[in-house]
């Protein structure tokens, strides 16, 4: 094979997957332009294609729940006997509720960065509610701390309960949260 | 976020662009802007680096230059990661892919800059030898801020991680080097044709070597002038 024959069959290669990608970002609900980018830069843009857009604006918390949440997901890789009781879909449900708890709280953020805003009525309220939500989401992300210890702890007691307890007591915290801060957000926005 | 406010953030900040995009639809609504900003940037170089010879050239290494910096990104980018990964250094794909496409934003803003200055000194009639070496260290100078861009994705800590990060410059320098030569000519001979492509032949070490030899003024049956023009020898 000549090399000029060897380079476009590559190419010609290339292009094919990139096509592949475009076809399932247009799939998944991406813009135009980013299916568009996938045929010159699909190796890129290959981790999208597991995940939907959420459509959720990232919030104030949001590079601490991904790195929070990553050391907790490393934590448990590395202690084998952790992955029966902390689970891939534990991790993503945990890691969705946070994100959407955050994405709440920069839609207040911008409502509340509106001009002219701070002499309407409620606005007080919604401030407070908006700073207790934020408490709220960073004792969440102070839970996941303390899980990660417990799963340390696992390596060296085995106390496989623990872990569970604590899991369950961090989603019961996460499940409360988004009833409370949606409902007291949304009233609060409303009003 | 706007254009305008992207190319700033690379320029200023383009670690805290990373970590606050670090998600994979982040990356796939921020990708199509970072490659707009880095085709954009690279061919304002390209068509700097084309009006040496002029023409037709101007266009040719306007289209080609982007790819330059492109291609061996793509190209190395699973072994980066490899790499890292070997050296147990835990990075994402996603966010080696984003702190690519900063770093290459980067390095395409920076070279737009340089453009000018490069513009200046083709246009003071330097010799073909000088033009290129200019030509090479500007792109090792715009070059570099891109991939401590990239370097900056890895977090802290893995054993052999300065091992594994030599290693990634030193994969990157050679692929960036054997696109271009398969992506040349960008200067063109004062002599040579004006085309897009030429055939592929040989590699880039075999060509370093020639050049080399060029260099020293070793030019068997050929006599050369500091312009790059060649006089065959009579007998």
């Amino acid at each position: 094979m000549s090399p000029n024959l060897l380079v476009a069959t590559l190419l010609g290669l290339y292009l094919l997957v990139g096509l592949g990608v475009a076809g399932r970002l247009n799939q998944l609900g991406y813009p135009g332009l980013t299916a568009a980018s996938a045929m010159v830069a699909w190796p890129l843009l290959w981790s999208a294609t597991s995940t939907a857009p959420s459509g959720l604006a990232p919030g104030p918390h949001h590079a601490r729940i991904q790195a929070c949440l990553e050391a907790l997901a490393r934590t448990v890789r590395e202690e084998p006997a952790a992955s029966t009781v902390v689970g891939p879909a534990e991790l993503d449900s945990l890691r969705r509720s946070l994100f959407r708890a955050d994405a709440r709280i920069a839609a207040v953020d911008h409502l509340l960065n509106e001009p002219g805003l701070s002499d309407e009525p409620g606005v007080q309220a919604l401030r407070q509610a908006r700073n207790r939500a934020s408490d709220q989401v960073e004792a969440v992300l102070a839970g996941v701390l303390q899980l990660r210890v417990q799963v340390g702890l696992l390596a060296l007691a085995g106390d496989t309960a623990g872990v569970r307890a604590r899991l369950g007591d961090l989603s019961s915290r996460v499940a409360a949260l988004e009833e409370l801060e949606a409902g007291t957000l949304l009233t609060n926005a409303r009003s | 976020m706007d254009t305008l406010s992207l190319v700033i953030a690379t320029l200023r900040d383009p670690q805290r662009l990373v970590n606050d995009h670090d998600r994979p639809e982040a990356v796939a609504v921020l990708a199509p802007r970072l490659l707009l900003i880095t085709s954009a940037g690279a061919a304002t170089f390209g068509a700097v680096v084309g009006s040496y010879r002029g023409d037709l050239q101007v266009a040719f290494v306007a289209l080609k230059m982007p790819l330059l910096l492109l291609v061996p990104v793509l190209v190395t980018l699973p072994a980066v990661h490899a790499a890292w990964r070997a050296a147990e250094v835990d990075v994402s794909w996603q966010r080696l892919a984003l702190a690519s496409l900063v770093g290459l934003s980067r390095s395409a803003v920076l070279a737009a800059a340089a453009a000018p200055v490069l513009w200046l000194l083709y246009s003071l009639g330097i010799d073909y030898h000088f033009a290129t070496l200019v030509m090479a260290a500007a792109l090792v100078a715009v070059g570099l801020p891109g991939f401590f861009t990239l370097l900056g994705a890895a977090p802290g800590g893995g054993r052999l991680k300065a091992l594994a990060t030599m290693g990634c410059l030193v994969l990157l320098g050679l692929s960036t080097a054997q696109t271009g030569w398969l992506l040349r000519p960008f200067l063109a001979r004062p002599t040579a044709e004006v085309t897009l492509l030429r055939p592929v032949e040989s590699d880039v070490f075999s060509a370093l070597y020639s050049t080399t030899r060029s260099a020293t003024g070793y030019y068997p049956g050929w006599e050369a002038e500091r312009s790059g023009h060649l006089h065959e020898l009579g007998l």
